[in-house]
């Protein structure tokens, strides 16, 4: 028997006979340019950057409201939105992502809309009521 | 590694890691996905020790027999790992066979005709040229238990080939 091991042993290379399917190569390659893409972060630290980026958010609506900034209202309304985006659970699927955007996205949005006859405070105003209206609607249909 | 280089390694290598795969996994396409993890695990390595030819060789077999073994485990989680062909400690009586007329296409068929886990522990050890530590390590099972496994497989492979 040793030698019969020994026998084996010597010729192992010979005993690699099979082929992998045609165009092996081919998927190699193409799994190789897979796997050296850039890897997306963990889900684990992207929400902790989802939450820490949202409590800022919020931090920054809220300074925002207090002061009577229409720009500073506007973009904080779109941080706000964006971080609601982020927050969307990947199997949430595309209708939620439409909810959401019909609740929120304005083609003309009305920050630019305002009479400039309009003094800041007034606009700052109807702008903390409009898109905090928004906020707290698209707000119930992420808790859904 | 350029694309030249990385198609230079692959035509290498890859015969050698696809039939080491196979041997233990026994099916083409989950021998294709290990080969595939394997050298594309060597191609991301962080280690910039250069290796010559055999380290190369011996540092993807092992990495595939890893893979491979881990893949057996999952098909068989249910069933205990080995266990499941329980062998007695006793080592079986060494006997020889005239390697006259031995041809390797018939060592090769009766070698893979064999059951697991004698199949298994046989190809390591003779194929792949891996020390029983090794494999305890990859499967977990005690070196004693390994080689009455080995002793056990010997005598069939013995017994097929005298048929």
């Amino acid at each position: 028997m040793k030698e019969l091991e020994q026998y084996i042993r010597s010729h192992a290379s010979e005993f690699d006979v099979m082929e992998p399917l045609p165009g092996h190569e081919e998927r190699f390659l193409a799994r190789l340019e897979q796997a050296q893409k850039p890897a997306r972060r963990p889900w684990r630290i992207v929400w902790g950057a989802v939450a820490v980026a949202a409590s800022l958010s919020a931090l920054l609506f809220v300074t925002a409201l207090r002061r009577s900034d229409p720009e500073a209202i506007y973009l904080a309304y779109m941080d706000e939105v964006s971080q609601l985006y982020a927050e969307c659970p990947a199997d949430a699927g595309a209708d939620w992502d439409e909810a959401l955007a019909s609740l929120t996205e304005e083609a003309n949005p009305l920050f630019l809309q305002l009479p400039e006859e309009m003094s800041r405070l007034q606009k700052a105003r109807v702008l903390r009521a409009h898109y905090g209206s928004l906020l707290e609607g698209a707000k119930l249909l992420a808790k859904q | 590694m350029t694309r030249q280089e990385i198609t230079e390694f692959y035509q290498q290598y890859h015969r050698r890691v696809y039939n080491t795969a196979w041997r233990i996994l026994q099916n083409s396409d989950d021998a294709e996905e290990v080969m595939q993890d394997t050298l594309i695990k060597y191609i991301g390595r962080k280690d910039p020790a250069p290796l010559s030819d055999p380290q190369i060789g011996a540092w993807l077999v092992r990495t595939c027999v890893r893979a491979s073994i881990d893949r057996l485990r999952e098909r068989k989680r249910r069933a205990d790992f080995l266990e499941l062909y329980a062998v007695d400690e006793s080592e079986v009586e060494e006997e020889e066979v005239p390697i006259e007329g031995v041809d390797m296409a018939r060592v090769q068929q009766a070698l893979q005709s064999l059951e697991e886990p004698y199949r298994l522990v046989l190809n390591l050890v003779l194929l792949e040229g891996l020390d029983y530590e090794e494999i305890a390590a990859f499967t977990g099972k005690k070196e004693v238990t390994l080689r009455s496994i080995y002793s056990r497989g010997r005598a069939k492979l013995i017994e097929r080939l005298r048929k």
